[in-house]
Parts: structure tokens; sequence; C-alpha cells
């Protein structure tokens, strides 16, 4: 195969990669139903985009107790969480199955620790990436902040921004 | 290659006339100024690549917001496949600068991950994701093997180590796994030498092999010098520790596990199938299997005495030599650097590690001083000395 071939697949093959890349997630937000999500945030650094805000949900610690036994998950188990969702679109708790629902409002997510009857569940969406030195601005509001987030119907979630009092959080 | 010690002495002998001396001076002359000219050429681009390349990462970094996200991926996108473009236009296009459009193809291959981090940024796609490292190494691995770039080779190496410590240690890094960073990068560094050593089989391809080899060495050193250290390599004299090893995350017994049969595996079929088939191989294969072998001993067995910072410290003085020696019977004065490198190293560190309580301030002071600048005239010395016999060697 010729230098000019190679060179034309190679740059497809970086075209495909980075647009799969941006479909994958604006699939998730363009057709994801969204809800609001309860936040409790920190904020370190990322080695290659910067200053993010790590989110933790409501749902990101969940007692099992009542709907399984713990010991029935070990740690990178792919999980459903059933969501209630109510009018404003706040998302909270409602239960938790290892096959994905068939209908409702569910998101997924994959354990990360088992305590007790306590499991701490990731979902992709814990990063929040803020303009540097703006991580502040979040975390002195963190009380009245909520992630609003589109979740495919596979349970995949991308969050589409944060919010506070009704409004999108903007950090400039 | 030709010197002008050796043309003189070729004319001394009457080997040559003045008149043909002459001309040979003149060419070697000549050839030497190419030489300087393309190295110079060559280094000056890639750090500009690099330079470029990590303006573009701390760009994403800064996640400046007042440029739409739509325009910072248009700006990054257009660079990676300009930079690309220009890349193959000038080595292969219209090869007037060839020197350059490999350095431009490395500049592409850094805008190709600055690209993904910043899409994984609008996304908000979690931080420290392994999953973004791996399809940057999936990106450029193609370059590797498509352009037998060498700039890329090592990226790719790199994006490979990082990777491993991502996957490994998704879950942090805490005490009772810290212990287990040598071990993980080591049997990581073996099986980047010996995938190296694979590539040998392929006409072609020796100069990524060697790049695959020398990093995997640098790495695998690196390892075992941290475990000629007892916070290393004897951390289970406590119970406590001992309890925290028992509960050991298995992505790291997995781990080790997988990388160190994957390079067993690699090294046997390198001893039975390189192509040399030459002395230095079978050794060279053998001491990397007998290290591993010994390492996986050490984490399945973990001795509550200090027995393995013993055997690693006279393991890693004994591997100081034998690179020392290989260097010297490859004639590659890179390898003589590693071993000699470390032995400074190793020595420095050692004289701490055991006379600090020992001795009074000022005598350890100056017994260090006197062993260091002894110590360096004796290096210099004689690494001279075998660079100046590789010379001889080579000629």
């Amino acid at each position: 195969m010729n230098k000019k071939k190679i060179f034309i697949i190679i740059g497809i093959f970086w075209v495909a990669i980075i647009g799969g890349f941006i479909a994958f997630k604006e699939f998730t937000l363009q057709t994801g139903n969204q809800v609001l999500l309860k936040v409790r945030p920190v904020d370190p650094r990322d080695l290659f985009r910067g200053d993010y805000v790590v989110l933790r949900y409501d749902i990101s610690s969940i007692d099992t107790d009542g709907y399984y036994q713990a010991s029935d998950f070990k740690e990178g188990d792919k999980v459903y969480v059933l969501l209630d969702v109510d009018n404003d679109k706040v998302a909270t708790f409602a239960n938790i199955d290892r096959n994905k629902p068939d209908g409702g409002a569910f998101i997924k997510g994959t354990v990360k620790e088992v305590f007790g009857s306590q499991l701490n569940i990731e979902y992709g969406i814990e990063s929040y990436f803020v303009p540097e030195g703006k991580g502040g601005q979040i975390q002195s509001n963190v009380r009245k902040i909520y992630a609003k987030v589109a979740i495919n119907n596979f349970g995949g979630a991308v969050i589409k921004s944060l919010v506070m009092d009704g409004k999108d959080v903007e950090l400039k | 290659m030709t010197n002008e010690k050796q043309i003189k002495e070729w004319l001394d002998l009457g080997t040559i006339t003045q008149d043909q001396a002459q001309k040979m001076l003149i060419d070697v002359n000549q050839k030497n100024m190419e030489d300087r000219s393309n190295k110079f050429i060559v280094a000056i681009s890639t750090i500009g690549a690099i330079l470029l390349g990590i303006g573009a990462i701390l760009f994403v970094s800064s996640n400046w917001r007042v440029l739409p996200d739509l325009v910072k991926i248009e700006i990054l996108l257009s660079s990676t496949f300009g930079a690309y473009y220009l890349g193959y236009r000038f080595k292969y296009g219209k090869k007037n600068l060839p020197k350059v459009g490999v350095s431009l193809f490395f500049l592409g291959a850094l805008l190709f991950g600055a690209s993904i981090f910043l899409i994984a940024q609008i996304y908000n796609i979690n931080a420290n994701s392994r999953s973004l490292v791996l399809i940057w190494l999936i990106g450029v691995l193609p370059f590797v093997y498509a352009f037998k770039s060498e700039p890329i080779a090592a990226l790719s190496s790199l994006l490979f180590l990082i990777w491993i410590g991502l996957f490994i240690f998704r879950n942090g890094i805490y005490e009772h796994t810290f212990f287990y960073l040598p071990i993980i990068y080591l049997s990581s560094g073996m099986l980047l030498f010996s995938i190296g050593g694979l590539h040998y089989l392929k006409a072609g391809l020796n100069k990524i092999a060697r790049i695959y080899r020398i990093i995997g060495l640098k790495i695998s050193m690196l390892s075992l010098f941290l475990l000629t250290f007892k916070f290393f390599s004897s951390p289970f004299y406590d119970s406590y520790y001992q309890g925290l090893r028992d509960n050991l995350p298995s992505q790291i017994v997995v781990g080790i596990l997988i990388f160190s049969i994957l390079s067993i595996v690699a090294l046997l079929f390198n001893l039975l199938f390189n192509p040399s088939q030459s002395a230095t191989n079978s050794y060279e294969n053998g001491v990397a299997l007998g290290m591993l072998g010994f390492t996986l001993i050490f984490f399945f067995f973990p001795g509550k005495s200090d027995i393995y910072t013993i055997i690693y410290s006279l393991l890693f003085f004994g591997l100081i030599l034998f690179l020392i020696f290989i260097g010297y019977q490859r004639s590659d004065i890179k390898v003589v650097n590693i071993g000699i490198f470390w032995a400074a190293v190793f020595i420095f560190a050692k004289y701490f590690d055991f006379f600090w309580d020992l001795l009074d301030r000022s005598i350890f002071f100056i017994v260090g001083g006197l062993i260091l600048v002894l110590g360096g005239i004796a290096m210099e010395k004689k690494r001279r000395q075998i660079k100046e016999s590789l010379v001889k060697v080579n000629v």
C-alpha cells in the first residue's frame, strides 16, 4: 500500500475516532431524558483538562437494605438505578436492579466500593470541568446546585449543565 | 565511519596518497557538517512540536469560556489535521522538508490527544479517565507502523505506561497499593522491552524495536532501583501491612499476572526466534526472564525479613554490570550510559541509606563529596574508554 493511501486511511481513522466520540455523547444529549440530580461538590485538577468539580450525588451512595443483599454486589458490577422524577424534573432514588429495566427513568452505573449494605456507585458524570480557578463559585453555592443530566435509553448519562435557582450556572 | 585520525594513519602507512587523503578529509568534514545540521534541525523542530503540543494541552486545560466550544473544536481539529497534512506534504509529497515533516506528524499526534481531551472536557467525561489515554494511544499507534515514526513510538510507549497506571490504580493509590507500583511498572517495562524485541522479527522495524526496548529498559531499571529500598521490598515486617496485603484489589494481582505472563511469552519467543540468535540476545532475554521470575516469587511470597531488599540490591548491581557488558558487546553507547547512570545513582542513594545515621554529619558530607568527585572522575574516564573502544570496534 502506498504512503498516500495510508495517509488517507489514518486521516479517516482519526475522523472516525473523533466523530464517533462526539456522536456517542451527542446522541445522549439530543435524545436523552432530562433530569436534575442533587450534587455535593469538591474541586481538584485533571492533568490534561484542568480544573474540575467532583460531583457526588445523592444516588452515588445507595443503601441496598430492603432491595438486595449488599454482598450480592462486588466492585466493578454494572447496576441500573431506577429514578423517581417529580414535576420539577428532580430525580431521586427509587430502586436498584442488576438488569436493564423495561421502562421508567433509570441510569446505568458501576459499583466502585461495597461497605456493609452501602454501595458507592459511579455513573460517569462525576466531573464537571470549569475555567481555571472558578471552581470556588460552585463550592460556595453547593447547597443550591443541581446537575442537569441527559440519560439515554440505555441508561448512559451526560451532564448538560449545572443549575442554580432554576438557571444554568455561567462560569466566565 | 571513517574519521580524521584514521585518514592520517592510512596516510602515514602509505595506504593512501596525499591527494586522496585531502579529498577524503573534505568528504568527511562535509559529511560531519551535514550530520550535525540534520541533528540540529530534528532537535529544533521536535522541541517546537513538543512546545506547540504542550501549548495546545494547556489551552484545553485553561477551559477558556470566551470562545464557544464549537470554535475551540474547530481550531484544534484544523490544527491537528493541518499538521498531519503538512507533515505528509513535506515528507512524502514534495519531499522538500522531510525532517520537519516528521516533527509535524509528531505535532499532529500530540494535537490529536489535545482534541480528545477537549471533547472529553466539553462533555464532562470523568477526570483521569483511562479510556481517553487508550483512545489517544489507539489513534497514534498506526503512525508508528505506517510511517515508522520514532518520536510517535516514544509517545505511544509513554501513553501505554500512563494507561497502565490509570487502569491499575483506578480507585486511587492508597498505602497498601503504593507498594506495588514498582512491581507493576517492572512487569510493564519488561512487557514493553519484550514487545520491542518482537519487532526485530519484521524487517524495517529495527528502529521502532530499539525505542520500545530502551524505554522498557529505563522504566524497568527505575522500578528495580525502587525495589532496592526496604520501603518497597520489605514492607511486610509489620502485621498491619500484612493485613492490608490480604485485601489487595484484584486488578493489581490480575494486572501483574497478565503483564508478566505476556512478557514471559514474548521473551521466550525472542529467545527462540530472534533472527540474530547471538549470545547477547540469549543473555538479555535470559536475564529479563530471571528478573521477572524472581519478582513474581517476591510478589506471591513476600518475606517478613529484609532478605528481598538485599537480593534486589545485589541483582540491581549485577544488572548494572550486565548492561555495561551488553552495551560493550553490542557496541551500543546508549546502553552503557544507562548502566553508568544507574551505577552513579545507586552508589549515591545507598551511601545515604547506609551511612546517614552512622557517621557524624560533617564526616558524612566530606566523605560523600570525596566519593562523588573521585567517583565522577573514575566513571567519566571509564565511560570515555568504553566509548573510544566502541568507536574502534565499529571501524
